[in-house]
């Protein structure tokens, strides 16, 4: 058929995706694991009833466990709704489900892996497009990624159809395995074609730190150090290490919330306005401010930093025990279940404005929140009448619970005197829109299926972020036990915490 | 009554009878009150907050449907805090007069939150008082918050009161599919919005229900592979349920989605024929010339048939050689899609065909801001049409 190819498909024009998925398979390594059945699967079949998938669409899952079509498609149920089950979307949407048991580091699991892909294409008009969904140990990455490689089973550059990968967290577990990593990604699949999943950035109340600055023009101006006095970003969890000990025991707060999670906030909340909302001009933003944190040197690393564990305490009514008493954890571990930071971003825009990072397992209550806190009045006008205490405006970003916007401003308690009392402005999601927020992995499978890579992590950002936290990482391994401060479970952290904000004047917003 | 038994109607969804005059002061004294105390929780001291973020102004002519529309507000003000204006006009009915309540609709978000309640008035006109009923209502909005206005009632262009309200009504909702005629109704529709495109948008909530038709027949042509045959489209079919149409004709949603993809494709119209129900559009694609076919037509009567709409299908090549299909079948839930090359098994797949309830489509509206220049193109082309098709 000849044709002048449409660049866009002019039907999109209008409709709420904008960009949408092409047909193609997601092929799911380590399908017989949990993720695959508790997130992946829900979410794609979620995806499908609200008609977000491709016209053509099927879903190869492949293990190591032995199991027939029809013990997998079982597997994949147990998540969903019974009513749901029983609908015509699920059951066309399980034949399209097929299982392949084989070793990973196997050739010919992917040879027949490759034919079942063929036989899909054609039976199914999937197009040759694939996405690989890396759902397994990070221990078996760089096998099924030069095994893909080698199966020749990845689009090149100019070909018609594509090739996307998506590498589950930890990126590495030190800047040395994340290069590392990487090398052995790019060498195999380009950058473009490598979807780095940080769920944290599918949140609904992350996404909206980027709307709430640049579509609301009131705040940029003030949005700097002029007058910003501080930031803090608080990931707080009244959990323990729950199932996840193993993973836990070698990776501890900071591997598992702070370089990660925590400074992709922080990047949203301190990079300049990019160019354009697409995917590069975003992600060049926040590694610009990756890169501006101010380096310090293993020796420096105390003075900045805290990380502890927790002891016994009672958490919600609840007695707990000790890290080192939990199951699985070594008894004298030297993990830390909670890390702060003080971190200084050397741009024009931030110079001199700490942002404090802290993150802990087993706190007081369960919060995940940026609070910026602005500087006071300059002249003291109410001092000679006022008996209250002038307290800074604050605005603050709930990610979770509660998820909203909040801004404290001073307001006259009525009467004769003038006294002033502390106010709270709220938005609250729950209540200005009663909608059921998507789920991160729903939003971030459909981000990759259309080929929307801007929630995504790019490598350079993987590893700045790693060298921001390197020389902590370093100096905690080289002072053992020495340093590893202690906190009660259920308390507001380490005492050792509070100092390190206490020596600047501030204090940590109260959980 | 004393104020504390009005609070307790009010905040009880009960409609509380007041002065015109006084609406404004008595709310402000109703939320005072519950600012003090909690109506759903007795044990709690946490107090009632009112929210706000849109005007909802609800056109009635029917007093019977009044407290149905107040049940659906009730519903709309969980995803779309407002304030509610339910107007009912009764022209040429009883004594000159206007009448209005206060109530409220109180929700708790989540067990720990403070009741949420947003605000209702409700006015009713008799005889020639409904025409003094838009200078009452704009008053009574909230200063700079978007004013929407969703039409229940008749002769929505003959209207005095939404004349009287153009001026400050951002967004109209309507729905197309209850056009008794769209041959009359759809150019009066493009009027409508034309001449007034600088002060208000439409909405139509006929529009909103073909949207899972629009976005399956996009997804055929979301591969670039499959997005040539854009350019090869020889006939276009909609399929519709005779049974499920109230009065004879074609349903407006039929032309509607011809003028959607005629109108996004830049097609010219040639001609038209009828053939008892059959309406076949001549058409002619604008840069090469190629013609199309565009055929409405009852589907064969099943008893299974549900909704307005049966089937979509667009055939492109030579022979209608490939054919991209979407068909409802015996479930309403469901439609089935196809993609049918020549001499090769057909690719299905089974998807979900939400039906959305009233609720659910007016509060979609509510999150729309501005003008839908897609929706407005494909009324002017189903506007074409129907002129095409009525002077034939």
């Amino acid at each position: 058929m000849t044709s002048t190819m449409p660049l866009t498909n002019p039907l999109r024009e209008g409709l709420l995706a904008e960009r949408s998925a092409e047909p193609c398979i997601v092929v799911i390594f380590g399908a017989s694991g949990d993720l695959a059945k508790r997130k992946l699967i829900p979410a794609l079949f979620s995806l499908a009833e609200q008609q977000l998938l491709p016209s053509a669409f099927a879903i190869v899952g492949i293990s190591r466990r032995n199991m027939t079509h029809e013990e997998f498609c079982q597997s994949q149920r147990e998540f969903i709704e019974e009513e749901r089950l029983k609908t015509p979307v699920w059951k066309s949407f399980e034949e399209g489900m097929s299982y392949i048991s084989a070793d990973f580091s196997d050739p010919s699991g992917y040879k027949r892996l490759a034919d079942e892909l063929t036989r899909i294409d054609r039976d199914r008009g999937t197009l040759n497009n694939r996405l690989y969904y890396l759902s397994t140990p990070p221990g078996a990455y760089s096998e099924i990624i030069r095994q893909l490689g080698a199966a020749r089973m990845v689009a090149g550059k100019g070909s018609k159809n594509w090739t996307r990968i998506v590498i589950e967290k930890p990126f590495g577990r030190d800047f040395d395995s994340a290069h590392a990593l990487n090398e052995e990604v790019n060498g195999v699949f380009s950058e473009d074609q490598v979807y780095r999943i940080d769920h944290y950035l599918g949140k609904e109340t992350v996404q909206n730190i980027i709307v709430f600055r640049f579509a609301n023009g009131i705040f940029e101006p003030i949005w700097n150090r002029r007058y910003v006095d501080h930031v803090q970003i608080t990931v707080a969890e009244t959990l323990g290490v729950e199932h996840r000990a193993a993973y836990y025991e070698t990776s501890g707060a900071t591997r598992d919330m702070v370089q990660n999670h925590m400074l992709q906030v922080m990047n949203l909340v301190a990079m300049e306005p990019p160019a354009a909302l697409d995917a590069d001009a975003l992600r060049d933003e926040k590694t610009k401010v990756l890169r501006a944190i101010r380096p310090v040197s293993v020796e420096e690393a105390l003075k900045y930093s805290v990380r502890a564990q927790y002891n016994r305490g009672f958490v919600a009514g609840r007695e707990v025990p000790a890290y080192r008493q939990e199951e699985n954890v070594n008894p004298e571990s030297l993990t830390e279940t909670y890390c702060a930071f003080k971190f200084f971003v050397d741009n024009w825009r931030w110079a001199g404005v700490p942002f404090y990072l802290r993150s802990g397992k087993r706190l007081a209550k369960r919060v995940s929140e940026v609070a910026i806190q602005f500087k006071g009045v300059p002249h003291l006008l109410f001092g000679q009448t006022a008996n209250d205490h002038l307290e800074p405006n604050m605005l603050v970003l709930k990610i979770q619970p509660d998820e909203g916007i909040t801004l404290r401003f001073g307001a006259k308690l009525p009467g004769q005197s003038m006294h002033i009392r502390w106010v709270n402005m709220d938005f609250r999601y729950g209540t200005s829109f009663g909608v059921k927020t998507p789920e991160a992995y729903e939003r971030l499978l459909h981000d990759c299926l259309r080929g929307d890579a801007t929630l995504f992590a790019r490598r350079d950002s993987v590893e700045a972020a790693w060298k921001v936290i390197m020389p902590y990482l370093t100096s905690w391994q080289e002072s053992k036990e020495k340093n590893l401060a202690q906190y009660e479970a259920g308390a507001q952290g380490p005492a050792e915490a509070d100092a390190l904000i206490a020596a600047d004047k501030r204090k940590w917003r109260r959980l | 009554m004393s104020s504390q038994n009005s609070l307790d109607v009010v905040l009880k969804g009960q409609p509380l009878e007041v002065d015109i005059a006084a609406i404004e002061e008595q709310l402000r004294e109703l939320w005072k009150g519950a600012a003090q105390e909690d109506i759903h929780d007795e044990e709690s001291t946490r107090p009632v907050a009112r929210t706000s973020v849109l005007n909802l102004v609800v056109y009635l002519e029917d007093p019977s449907s009044e407290q149905r529309i107040t049940e659906a507000i009730s519903e709309l003000t969980m995803e779309n805090p407002c304030r509610a204006i339910v107007v009912t006009a009764l022209q040429g009915q009883g004594v000159s007069s206007i009448e209005a309540w206060i109530s409220a609709h109180c929700h708790r978000p989540s067990p720990t939150s403070k009741v949420m309640c947003c605000e209702q008035v409700s006015l009713r006109a008799c005889g020639t008082s409904v025409r003094e009923l838009a200078p009452t209502v704009v008053p009574l909005l909230i200063s700079d918050l978007p004013v929407f206005v969703w039409w229940k009632g008749s002769r929505l262009f003959e209207s005095e009161f939404l004349e009287g309200i153009s001026d400050v009504c951002d967004r109209l909702i309507l729905d197309s599919k209850s056009f008794d005629s769209p041959e009359v109704d759809f150019p009066r529709l493009e009027e409508y919005i034309q001449t007034r495109s600088d002060r208000l948008a439409v909405s139509d909530v006929a529009w909103h229900r073909l949207k899972q038709w629009r976005e399956l027949t996009a997804q055929f042509f979301d591969a670039p592979v499959l997005r040539a045959h854009l350019n090869h489209i020889e006939k276009v079919t909609v399929e519709f349920n005779e049974r499920a149409v109230q009065r004879s004709g074609v349903p407006p949603q039929a032309f509607l989605l011809v003028g959607w993809l005629a109108s996004r494709l830049h097609w010219e119209i040639i001609g038209t024929e009828t053939q008892d129900a059959t309406r076949r559009f001549h058409l002619r694609a604008r840069d090469g010339g190629r013609p199309i076919t565009a055929e409405i037509c009852p589907a064969d009567a099943r008893p299974e048939l549900s909704g307005h709409l049966v089937s979509f299908e667009i055939a492109t090549g030579e022979d209608w050689a490939t054919a991209f299909r979407i068909a409802k079948g015996g479930n309403p839930n469901c439609a089935q899609t196809e993609i049918a090359f020549a001499h090769l098994p057909p690719y299905r797949r089974v998807i979900p065909l939400r039906i959305y309830n009233e609720v659910e489509l007016i509060a979609r509206q509510l999150e729309v801001f501005g003008h839908d220049r897609i929706y407005e193109d494909a009324i002017a082309m189903a506007s074409a049409l129907v002129k095409t098709s009525r002077s034939t």
